[in-house]
Protein backbone atom coordinates (compact mmCIF):
# COMPACT_ATOMS: atom_id res chain seq x y z
CA UNK A 1 0.00 0.00 0.00
CA UNK A 2 1.35 3.52 -0.80
CA UNK A 3 -0.16 6.77 -0.75
CA UNK A 4 0.07 7.72 -4.67
CA UNK A 5 -2.84 8.49 -5.89
CA UNK A 6 -5.10 11.14 -8.37
CA UNK A 7 -8.02 12.71 -7.88
CA UNK A 8 -10.49 13.29 -10.78
CA UNK A 9 -12.22 17.18 -10.83
CA UNK A 10 -14.00 16.85 -13.51
CA UNK A 11 -14.80 13.26 -15.62
CA UNK A 12 -15.66 14.87 -19.40
CA UNK A 13 -17.91 12.87 -21.66
CA UNK A 14 -16.64 9.51 -20.87
CA UNK A 15 -13.70 8.08 -19.18
CA UNK A 16 -12.63 4.57 -18.53
CA UNK A 17 -10.02 2.96 -16.63
CA UNK A 18 -8.38 0.33 -19.70
CA UNK A 19 -6.27 -1.71 -20.18
CA UNK A 20 -5.20 -4.38 -23.06
CA UNK A 21 -8.68 -6.07 -22.22
CA UNK A 22 -10.05 -9.00 -20.48
CA UNK A 23 -9.27 -12.28 -22.55
CA UNK A 24 -10.05 -15.20 -22.46
CA UNK A 25 -13.17 -15.57 -21.09
CA UNK A 26 -15.63 -14.90 -24.63
CA UNK A 27 -16.96 -18.38 -24.49
CA UNK A 28 -18.53 -16.56 -21.00
CA UNK A 29 -20.30 -14.28 -23.38
CA UNK A 30 -17.33 -12.16 -21.82
CA UNK A 31 -16.38 -9.19 -24.41
CA UNK A 32 -12.33 -7.97 -24.01
CA UNK A 33 -13.46 -3.87 -23.41
CA UNK A 34 -9.73 -2.94 -23.71
CA UNK A 35 -8.52 0.35 -25.05
CA UNK A 36 -10.11 1.64 -28.03
CA UNK A 37 -6.91 3.20 -29.35
CA UNK A 38 -4.36 -0.01 -27.92
CA UNK A 39 -1.77 1.74 -30.54
CA UNK A 40 -1.87 5.18 -28.71
CA UNK A 41 -2.43 2.99 -25.21
CA UNK A 42 1.02 1.04 -25.58
CA UNK A 43 2.91 4.36 -26.51
CA UNK A 44 1.48 6.28 -23.71
CA UNK A 45 2.50 3.28 -20.96
CA UNK A 46 5.64 2.95 -22.27
CA UNK A 47 6.55 6.87 -21.97
CA UNK A 48 4.81 7.02 -18.61
CA UNK A 49 7.43 3.97 -17.44
CA UNK A 50 4.57 1.56 -17.19
CA UNK A 51 5.11 -2.34 -18.16
CA UNK A 52 2.85 -3.15 -21.43
CA UNK A 53 -0.59 -3.86 -19.74
CA UNK A 54 -0.95 -1.14 -16.94
CA UNK A 55 -4.41 0.38 -16.76
CA UNK A 56 -4.43 3.72 -17.88
CA UNK A 57 -6.94 6.51 -18.40
CA UNK A 58 -9.07 6.47 -21.60
CA UNK A 59 -10.68 9.98 -22.36
CA UNK A 60 -13.51 10.79 -24.67
CA UNK A 61 -13.31 14.47 -26.33
CA UNK A 62 -11.02 15.79 -23.59
CA UNK A 63 -12.73 18.40 -20.82
CA UNK A 64 -10.95 16.50 -17.99
CA UNK A 65 -8.94 17.85 -14.52
CA UNK A 66 -6.91 15.62 -12.94
CA UNK A 67 -5.04 16.44 -9.32
CA UNK A 68 -2.55 14.81 -8.07
CA UNK A 69 -2.10 13.84 -5.00
CA UNK A 70 1.51 12.71 -4.48
CA UNK A 71 4.44 13.91 -7.38
CA UNK A 72 4.34 11.28 -10.44
CA UNK A 73 5.66 11.10 -13.72
CA UNK A 74 2.84 10.20 -16.48
CA UNK A 75 2.25 10.50 -20.49
CA UNK A 76 -0.46 11.48 -23.00
CA UNK A 77 -1.16 9.62 -26.06
CA UNK A 78 -3.87 9.68 -28.88
CA UNK A 79 -6.21 13.07 -29.13
CA UNK A 80 -4.13 15.82 -28.33
CA UNK A 81 -6.30 18.14 -26.32
CA UNK A 82 -4.15 21.51 -25.69
CA UNK A 83 -3.05 19.93 -22.30
CA UNK A 84 -1.55 22.25 -19.35
CA UNK A 85 0.25 21.11 -15.93
CA UNK A 86 -0.59 24.04 -13.59
CA UNK A 87 -1.16 26.04 -16.34
CA UNK A 88 1.69 25.81 -18.48
CA UNK A 89 1.38 24.37 -21.53
CA UNK A 90 2.72 20.52 -22.01
CA UNK A 91 2.79 18.05 -25.45
CA UNK A 92 1.05 15.06 -26.07
CA UNK A 93 3.04 11.96 -26.68
CA UNK A 94 5.83 13.23 -23.84
CA UNK A 95 6.61 11.82 -20.35
CA UNK A 96 6.21 14.62 -17.35
CA UNK A 97 6.37 15.38 -13.77
CA UNK A 98 3.78 15.92 -11.73
CA UNK A 99 4.00 17.35 -8.01
CA UNK A 100 1.60 16.44 -5.20
CA UNK A 101 -1.27 19.22 -5.67
CA UNK A 102 -0.32 19.64 -9.68
CA UNK A 103 -3.51 20.01 -11.57
CA UNK A 104 -3.57 18.32 -15.51
CA UNK A 105 -6.28 20.05 -17.70
CA UNK A 106 -7.13 18.98 -21.23
CA UNK A 107 -9.74 20.47 -23.48
CA UNK A 108 -11.62 19.46 -26.66
CA UNK A 109 -9.22 18.14 -29.14
CA UNK A 110 -9.16 19.94 -32.33
CA UNK A 111 -8.61 16.32 -34.01
CA UNK A 112 -9.02 12.74 -33.29
CA UNK A 113 -11.43 11.20 -30.73
CA UNK A 114 -9.50 9.55 -27.42
CA UNK A 115 -6.50 10.60 -25.36
CA UNK A 116 -5.16 8.12 -22.77
CA UNK A 117 -3.29 9.37 -19.94
CA UNK A 118 -1.12 6.61 -19.26
CA UNK A 119 0.60 7.29 -15.08
CA UNK A 120 3.64 5.80 -13.49
CA UNK A 121 2.48 2.90 -11.75
CA UNK A 122 -0.62 2.22 -13.45
CA UNK A 123 -4.07 3.16 -12.18
CA UNK A 124 -4.35 0.58 -9.28
CA UNK A 125 -7.42 -1.22 -9.32
CA UNK A 126 -8.09 -4.78 -8.42
CA UNK A 127 -8.14 -6.70 -11.36
CA UNK A 128 -11.73 -8.31 -12.15
CA UNK A 129 -11.41 -12.00 -14.34
CA UNK A 130 -8.38 -10.77 -14.79
CA UNK A 131 -8.30 -7.54 -16.02
CA UNK A 132 -8.62 -3.50 -14.86
CA UNK A 133 -10.60 -2.89 -17.63
CA UNK A 134 -14.21 -1.78 -17.35
CA UNK A 135 -16.72 -3.50 -18.91
CA UNK A 136 -19.74 -0.96 -18.71
CA UNK A 137 -22.24 -3.82 -19.66
CA UNK A 138 -21.56 -6.43 -16.77
CA UNK A 139 -20.53 -3.42 -14.46
CA UNK A 140 -17.03 -4.72 -13.33
CA UNK A 141 -13.61 -3.86 -13.68
CA UNK A 142 -12.40 -0.24 -13.00
CA UNK A 143 -13.74 2.11 -10.63
CA UNK A 144 -16.89 0.08 -9.85
CA UNK A 145 -17.67 -1.36 -13.22
CA UNK A 146 -18.60 2.78 -14.21
CA UNK A 147 -17.29 5.70 -15.76
CA UNK A 148 -15.51 7.69 -14.22
CA UNK A 149 -16.68 10.79 -12.01
CA UNK A 150 -15.77 13.99 -10.25
CA UNK A 151 -14.39 13.64 -6.86
CA UNK A 152 -13.59 9.83 -7.46
CA UNK A 153 -9.95 8.75 -6.54
CA UNK A 154 -7.70 6.40 -8.10
CA UNK A 155 -4.36 4.71 -6.18
CA UNK A 156 -1.69 4.62 -8.18
CA UNK A 157 0.72 1.30 -8.39
CA UNK A 158 4.28 1.71 -7.18
CA UNK A 159 6.44 4.24 -8.38
CA UNK A 160 8.51 3.05 -11.26
CA UNK A 161 11.86 4.31 -13.33
CA UNK A 162 10.65 6.91 -15.93
CA UNK A 163 13.26 8.89 -18.05
CA UNK A 164 11.49 12.43 -19.34
CA UNK A 165 11.16 11.94 -23.17
CA UNK A 166 8.95 12.36 -26.55
CA UNK A 167 8.23 9.55 -28.08
CA UNK A 168 9.90 10.14 -31.53
CA UNK A 169 7.34 9.23 -34.34
CA UNK A 170 3.88 9.40 -33.09
CA UNK A 171 1.64 7.72 -35.61
CA UNK A 172 -0.24 9.32 -38.10
CA UNK A 173 -4.24 8.50 -39.36
CA UNK A 174 -5.27 8.25 -42.62
CA UNK A 175 -8.62 6.91 -41.89
CA UNK A 176 -7.56 3.97 -44.67
CA UNK A 177 -8.51 0.51 -42.69
CA UNK A 178 -6.88 -2.27 -44.28
CA UNK A 179 -9.04 -5.20 -44.67
CA UNK A 180 -9.45 -9.12 -45.01
CA UNK A 181 -12.18 -9.44 -47.88
CA UNK A 182 -15.11 -12.18 -46.50
CA UNK A 183 -17.40 -13.00 -49.54
CA UNK A 184 -19.28 -10.08 -49.65
CA UNK A 185 -16.18 -8.03 -48.94
CA UNK A 186 -16.37 -6.15 -52.42
CA UNK A 187 -19.48 -4.20 -51.28
CA UNK A 188 -16.73 -2.49 -48.91
CA UNK A 189 -14.39 -0.84 -51.58
CA UNK A 190 -14.78 2.19 -53.57
CA UNK A 191 -16.70 4.22 -51.10
CA UNK A 192 -16.46 6.52 -48.56
CA UNK A 193 -18.13 5.63 -45.34
CA UNK A 194 -18.94 8.19 -42.84
CA UNK A 195 -19.21 7.12 -39.27
CA UNK A 196 -22.76 7.10 -37.84
CA UNK A 197 -24.29 8.92 -34.56
CA UNK A 198 -25.25 5.73 -32.98
CA UNK A 199 -21.22 4.59 -32.63
CA UNK A 200 -19.69 3.40 -29.43
CA UNK A 201 -17.18 0.83 -27.89
CA UNK A 202 -19.34 -2.00 -29.24
CA UNK A 203 -19.57 -1.10 -32.51
CA UNK A 204 -18.98 1.61 -35.07
CA UNK A 205 -22.00 1.96 -37.38
CA UNK A 206 -21.28 3.29 -40.77
CA UNK A 207 -23.54 5.65 -43.07
CA UNK A 208 -22.82 5.70 -46.92
CA UNK A 209 -24.42 4.02 -50.28
CA UNK A 210 -25.21 0.44 -49.42
CA UNK A 211 -25.03 -1.94 -52.49
CA UNK A 212 -26.71 -4.94 -50.78
CA UNK A 213 -29.49 -5.36 -48.62
CA UNK A 214 -31.59 -7.70 -46.17
CA UNK A 215 -28.97 -10.60 -46.23
CA UNK A 216 -30.65 -12.26 -43.28
CA UNK A 217 -28.49 -13.49 -40.55
CA UNK A 218 -26.38 -16.93 -40.17
CA UNK A 219 -26.08 -19.43 -37.36
CA UNK A 220 -24.42 -17.80 -34.33
CA UNK A 221 -21.04 -17.58 -34.23
CA UNK A 222 -18.27 -16.33 -32.44
CA UNK A 223 -17.48 -12.41 -33.29
CA UNK A 224 -14.19 -10.11 -32.38
CA UNK A 225 -13.29 -6.68 -32.62
CA UNK A 226 -12.36 -5.51 -36.34
CA UNK A 227 -15.46 -7.77 -37.70
CA UNK A 228 -17.10 -5.88 -40.07
CA UNK A 229 -21.17 -7.16 -40.30
CA UNK A 230 -23.72 -6.40 -42.97
CA UNK A 231 -26.98 -5.29 -40.97
CA UNK A 232 -30.72 -5.79 -42.84
CA UNK A 233 -29.52 -1.93 -43.66
CA UNK A 234 -26.22 -3.29 -45.78
CA UNK A 235 -24.84 -0.32 -44.16
CA UNK A 236 -21.63 -1.82 -42.15
CA UNK A 237 -21.01 -1.83 -38.66
CA UNK A 238 -17.22 -2.65 -37.25
CA UNK A 239 -17.13 -4.76 -34.05
CA UNK A 240 -15.03 -2.31 -31.25
CA UNK A 241 -13.73 -3.21 -27.96
CA UNK A 242 -16.77 -3.93 -26.20
CA UNK A 243 -18.44 -6.13 -29.13
CA UNK A 244 -20.38 -8.85 -28.10
CA UNK A 245 -18.95 -12.26 -28.18
CA UNK A 246 -21.50 -13.89 -31.00
CA UNK A 247 -23.63 -12.84 -33.57
CA UNK A 248 -25.71 -13.93 -36.60
CA UNK A 249 -24.96 -11.20 -39.14
CA UNK A 250 -23.26 -11.73 -42.64
CA UNK A 251 -19.68 -10.64 -42.49
CA UNK A 252 -18.80 -8.03 -45.26
CA UNK A 253 -14.89 -8.59 -43.80
CA UNK A 254 -12.14 -7.35 -41.01
CA UNK A 255 -10.31 -4.83 -40.16
CA UNK A 256 -6.57 -5.79 -39.64
CA UNK A 257 -5.71 -5.71 -36.67
CA UNK A 258 -2.67 -2.70 -36.92
CA UNK A 259 -5.12 -0.84 -38.49
CA UNK A 260 -8.13 -0.84 -35.70
CA UNK A 261 -7.02 1.69 -33.65
CA UNK A 262 -7.22 4.58 -36.56
CA UNK A 263 -11.18 3.59 -36.07
CA UNK A 264 -11.00 4.31 -32.24
CA UNK A 265 -9.92 8.02 -33.31
CA UNK A 266 -12.55 8.91 -35.41
CA UNK A 267 -15.29 10.97 -34.21
CA UNK A 268 -19.03 10.79 -35.41
CA UNK A 269 -19.06 12.14 -39.39
CA UNK A 270 -15.33 11.15 -39.88
CA UNK A 271 -14.34 9.56 -43.48
CA UNK A 272 -13.64 6.56 -43.70
CA UNK A 273 -12.58 3.50 -46.49
CA UNK A 274 -11.95 0.44 -46.53
CA UNK A 275 -8.83 -1.17 -48.84
CA UNK A 276 -8.25 -4.27 -49.97
CA UNK A 277 -5.45 -6.19 -47.47
CA UNK A 278 -3.45 -8.89 -49.27
CA UNK B 1 -22.87 -42.72 -25.59
CA UNK B 2 -20.62 -43.22 -28.55
CA UNK B 3 -21.45 -42.05 -31.96
CA UNK B 4 -20.09 -42.86 -35.24
CA UNK B 5 -18.27 -40.39 -37.44
CA UNK B 6 -20.98 -40.84 -40.26
CA UNK B 7 -23.55 -39.24 -38.37
CA UNK B 8 -21.41 -36.00 -37.69
CA UNK B 9 -19.86 -35.96 -41.80
CA UNK B 10 -16.73 -34.00 -42.41
CA UNK B 11 -16.72 -30.70 -40.69
CA UNK B 12 -15.82 -27.46 -42.98
CA UNK B 13 -12.85 -25.31 -41.80
CA UNK B 14 -12.63 -21.63 -42.92
CA UNK B 15 -10.62 -18.67 -41.94
CA UNK B 16 -11.90 -15.52 -40.64
CA UNK B 17 -9.40 -12.13 -40.85
CA UNK B 18 -5.58 -12.79 -39.82
CA UNK B 19 -6.26 -15.11 -36.32
CA UNK B 20 -9.73 -17.07 -36.24
CA UNK B 21 -10.15 -20.42 -37.60
CA UNK B 22 -13.86 -21.48 -37.82
CA UNK B 23 -14.93 -25.53 -37.60
CA UNK B 24 -18.30 -25.52 -39.10
CA UNK B 25 -20.67 -28.82 -38.23
CA UNK B 26 -21.98 -30.56 -41.88
CA UNK B 27 -24.69 -31.10 -39.57
CA UNK B 28 -26.07 -28.93 -36.59
CA UNK B 29 -27.30 -31.78 -33.73
CA UNK B 30 -27.29 -32.01 -30.19
CA UNK B 31 -24.27 -34.95 -30.77
CA UNK B 32 -22.67 -32.37 -32.64
CA UNK B 33 -22.96 -29.59 -30.64
CA UNK B 34 -21.79 -31.75 -27.26
CA UNK B 35 -18.50 -32.84 -29.44
CA UNK B 36 -18.15 -29.12 -30.15
CA UNK B 37 -18.14 -28.33 -26.48
CA UNK B 38 -15.61 -30.97 -25.15
CA UNK B 39 -13.41 -29.93 -28.06
CA UNK B 40 -13.79 -26.45 -27.30
CA UNK B 41 -12.58 -27.11 -23.84
CA UNK B 42 -9.66 -28.90 -24.82
CA UNK B 43 -8.96 -26.16 -27.11
CA UNK B 44 -8.67 -23.70 -24.39
CA UNK B 45 -5.55 -25.53 -23.02
CA UNK B 46 -3.68 -25.70 -26.54
CA UNK B 47 -0.66 -23.33 -26.83
CA UNK B 48 -1.39 -20.03 -28.94
CA UNK B 49 -4.89 -20.45 -28.41
CA UNK B 50 -6.23 -17.76 -26.88
CA UNK B 51 -10.34 -18.04 -27.37
CA UNK B 52 -12.65 -20.96 -27.81
CA UNK B 53 -15.88 -19.67 -28.63
CA UNK B 54 -19.19 -22.41 -29.30
CA UNK B 55 -21.43 -20.92 -31.70
CA UNK B 56 -24.30 -22.87 -33.27
CA UNK B 57 -23.10 -25.75 -34.81
CA UNK B 58 -19.48 -24.35 -35.29
CA UNK B 59 -16.35 -23.63 -33.18
CA UNK B 60 -14.03 -20.42 -33.51
CA UNK B 61 -10.81 -20.45 -32.08
CA UNK B 62 -8.51 -17.05 -32.32
CA UNK B 63 -5.26 -17.97 -32.56
CA UNK B 64 -1.50 -16.14 -32.30
CA UNK B 65 0.04 -15.97 -35.73
CA UNK B 66 2.85 -15.07 -35.04
CA UNK B 67 3.48 -18.47 -33.10
CA UNK B 68 1.31 -20.40 -34.83
CA UNK B 69 0.32 -20.78 -38.36
CA UNK B 70 -3.26 -21.44 -39.47
CA UNK B 71 -2.46 -25.02 -41.35
CA UNK B 72 -0.84 -26.69 -38.33
CA UNK B 73 -3.80 -25.79 -36.18
CA UNK B 74 -6.69 -26.73 -38.51
CA UNK B 75 -5.04 -29.90 -38.94
CA UNK B 76 -4.94 -29.97 -34.87
CA UNK B 77 -8.51 -28.95 -34.92
CA UNK B 78 -8.80 -32.07 -37.51
CA UNK B 79 -7.84 -34.69 -34.85
CA UNK B 80 -9.30 -32.86 -32.07
CA UNK B 81 -12.53 -33.17 -33.82
CA UNK B 82 -11.94 -36.88 -34.60
CA UNK B 83 -10.97 -37.87 -30.94
CA UNK B 84 -13.31 -35.63 -28.95
CA UNK B 85 -15.42 -37.61 -26.71
CA UNK B 86 -18.96 -36.57 -27.31
CA UNK B 87 -20.25 -34.89 -23.97
CA UNK B 88 -22.01 -36.79 -21.91
CA UNK B 89 -25.15 -35.56 -20.93
CA UNK B 90 -24.42 -32.38 -17.77
CA UNK B 91 -26.26 -34.19 -14.79
CA UNK B 92 -26.42 -30.72 -13.87
CA UNK B 93 -30.41 -28.89 -13.80
CA UNK B 94 -30.66 -25.25 -12.67
CA UNK B 95 -34.27 -24.12 -11.88
CA UNK B 96 -35.17 -20.70 -12.70
CA UNK B 97 -38.36 -18.78 -10.77
CA UNK B 98 -39.82 -16.81 -13.21
CA UNK B 99 -42.59 -13.96 -12.71
CA UNK B 100 -44.43 -14.51 -16.56
CA UNK B 101 -46.48 -11.83 -17.76
CA UNK B 102 -47.35 -8.03 -16.61
CA UNK B 103 -44.68 -5.51 -17.07
CA UNK B 104 -42.36 -8.52 -16.34
CA UNK B 105 -42.95 -10.18 -19.41
CA UNK B 106 -44.38 -7.40 -22.04
CA UNK B 107 -44.72 -9.56 -25.38
CA UNK B 108 -46.51 -13.11 -23.36
CA UNK B 109 -50.07 -11.46 -24.57
CA UNK B 110 -48.66 -11.31 -28.52
CA UNK B 111 -46.80 -14.58 -28.10
CA UNK B 112 -50.02 -16.48 -26.68
CA UNK B 113 -52.33 -14.98 -29.49
CA UNK B 114 -50.56 -15.80 -32.04
CA UNK B 115 -50.10 -19.27 -31.39
CA UNK B 116 -53.42 -19.77 -30.36
CA UNK B 117 -53.11 -19.97 -26.79
CA UNK B 118 -54.35 -18.13 -23.19
CA UNK B 119 -51.39 -16.79 -21.32
CA UNK B 120 -51.69 -19.37 -18.66
CA UNK B 121 -51.40 -22.12 -21.49
CA UNK B 122 -48.44 -20.37 -22.77
CA UNK B 123 -46.71 -20.04 -19.30
CA UNK B 124 -47.31 -23.61 -18.87
CA UNK B 125 -45.45 -24.70 -22.52
CA UNK B 126 -42.38 -22.51 -21.42
CA UNK B 127 -42.44 -23.68 -18.28
CA UNK B 128 -42.61 -27.55 -19.23
CA UNK B 129 -40.24 -27.75 -21.57
CA UNK B 130 -36.78 -29.22 -20.51
CA UNK B 131 -33.95 -27.05 -22.16
CA UNK B 132 -30.00 -27.48 -22.56
CA UNK B 133 -27.71 -24.87 -22.99
CA UNK B 134 -26.90 -24.65 -26.53
CA UNK B 135 -23.95 -22.48 -26.06
CA UNK B 136 -23.34 -18.64 -24.07
CA UNK B 137 -22.42 -15.49 -26.09
CA UNK B 138 -24.21 -11.98 -26.85
CA UNK B 139 -23.35 -11.20 -23.42
CA UNK B 140 -21.74 -11.88 -20.53
CA UNK B 141 -23.54 -15.18 -18.93
CA UNK B 142 -26.38 -15.22 -21.78
CA UNK B 143 -27.25 -18.55 -22.39
CA UNK B 144 -28.96 -20.02 -26.06
CA UNK B 145 -30.90 -22.79 -24.59
CA UNK B 146 -32.67 -25.09 -27.21
CA UNK B 147 -35.98 -27.17 -26.19
CA UNK B 148 -38.49 -24.34 -26.63
CA UNK B 149 -41.86 -25.96 -27.33
CA UNK B 150 -42.61 -25.53 -31.38
CA UNK B 151 -45.81 -23.54 -31.00
CA UNK B 152 -43.78 -20.63 -28.86
CA UNK B 153 -41.29 -20.26 -31.76
CA UNK B 154 -41.55 -17.03 -33.10
CA UNK B 155 -39.27 -14.60 -35.73
CA UNK B 156 -37.54 -11.95 -33.69
CA UNK B 157 -39.03 -8.70 -33.24
CA UNK B 158 -38.93 -6.71 -36.62
CA UNK B 159 -37.91 -3.30 -34.15
CA UNK B 160 -35.30 -4.68 -31.47
CA UNK B 161 -35.88 -2.93 -27.96
CA UNK B 162 -33.49 0.14 -26.97
CA UNK B 163 -32.89 -1.51 -23.11
CA UNK B 164 -34.42 -4.37 -22.16
CA UNK B 165 -34.04 -5.05 -18.50
CA UNK B 166 -31.63 -7.28 -16.59
CA UNK B 167 -33.39 -10.88 -15.83
CA UNK B 168 -36.04 -10.59 -18.50
CA UNK B 169 -36.77 -13.95 -19.84
CA UNK B 170 -37.31 -13.82 -23.76
CA UNK B 171 -37.48 -15.74 -26.52
CA UNK B 172 -36.90 -15.78 -30.16
CA UNK B 173 -36.96 -18.45 -33.23
CA UNK B 174 -36.32 -21.83 -31.27
CA UNK B 175 -34.79 -20.88 -28.60
CA UNK B 176 -35.10 -18.67 -25.09
CA UNK B 177 -32.69 -17.53 -22.58
CA UNK B 178 -32.24 -14.86 -19.92
CA UNK B 179 -30.98 -11.01 -20.32
CA UNK B 180 -28.02 -11.10 -17.41
CA UNK B 181 -28.03 -6.92 -18.11
CA UNK B 182 -29.74 -4.20 -19.32
CA UNK B 183 -29.23 -4.20 -23.00
CA UNK B 184 -30.33 -3.56 -26.34
CA UNK B 185 -32.36 -7.03 -27.55
CA UNK B 186 -34.74 -8.37 -30.03
CA UNK B 187 -36.29 -11.37 -28.48
CA UNK B 188 -39.81 -11.26 -26.90
CA UNK B 189 -39.74 -11.03 -23.22
CA UNK B 190 -42.31 -12.98 -21.69
CA UNK B 191 -41.31 -13.00 -17.85
CA UNK B 192 -38.80 -11.41 -15.29
CA UNK B 193 -36.10 -13.51 -12.93
CA UNK B 194 -34.20 -12.49 -9.90
CA UNK B 195 -31.66 -15.07 -10.48
CA UNK B 196 -28.09 -13.94 -10.99
CA UNK B 197 -26.87 -14.69 -14.72
CA UNK B 198 -23.55 -13.64 -14.33
CA UNK B 199 -21.63 -12.92 -11.42
CA UNK B 200 -17.66 -12.15 -11.14
CA UNK B 201 -16.75 -13.59 -8.09
CA UNK B 202 -18.37 -17.31 -8.78
CA UNK B 203 -16.65 -19.70 -10.65
CA UNK B 204 -17.34 -20.25 -13.60
CA UNK B 205 -18.72 -16.50 -13.73
CA UNK B 206 -21.62 -17.40 -15.59
CA UNK B 207 -25.17 -19.39 -14.04
CA UNK B 208 -25.43 -21.55 -17.08
CA UNK B 209 -22.50 -23.35 -18.62
CA UNK B 210 -23.06 -25.72 -22.00
CA UNK B 211 -24.44 -29.10 -21.36
CA UNK B 212 -26.82 -27.55 -18.21
CA UNK B 213 -30.38 -28.42 -18.47
CA UNK B 214 -32.96 -25.69 -17.09
CA UNK B 215 -36.05 -25.04 -15.86
CA UNK B 216 -38.33 -22.56 -15.66
CA UNK B 217 -40.31 -22.51 -12.76
CA UNK B 218 -43.14 -19.82 -12.58
CA UNK B 219 -42.76 -17.84 -8.84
Amino acid sequence: MNDRAITIERAGLQSLVVDRGRFGLRHQGVGWCGAMDPRSYAIANELAGNADGAAAIEIVLGDVIVRFESAARFALGGADCDAQLDGQPISTWATHAAQAGSRLVLHRPRAWMRTMLAINGGIDVPPVLGSRTTDLTAAIGGLHGRALRAGDCLGLGAAREAALRTEPEPPQIDFVLRTIAQPLGAHLWDRVWTVGHESNRMGYRLKGEASVHDLGTTPSRAVFPGFIQLPPSGEPIVLMSDAQTTGGYPLAGVVVEEDLWMLGQAPIGAEIRFVPWE
Amino acid sequence: MAFLMEDFGAPNFSRIGQSAIVLECAKANAPAQHRLWALARAARRWAHVGEAVVGAGNLTLLFDRHAIDYDTLRAQLETGWAGAHDEPANERTIEIAVRYGGNDGPDLGDIAQAAGLTLEEAIALHAAANYVVSFVGFLPGFAYLDGLDERLHRPRRTTPRARVPAGSVAMAGAQSGVYPFDSPGGWHLIGRTDARMFDPDREPAALLQPGDRVRFVPA
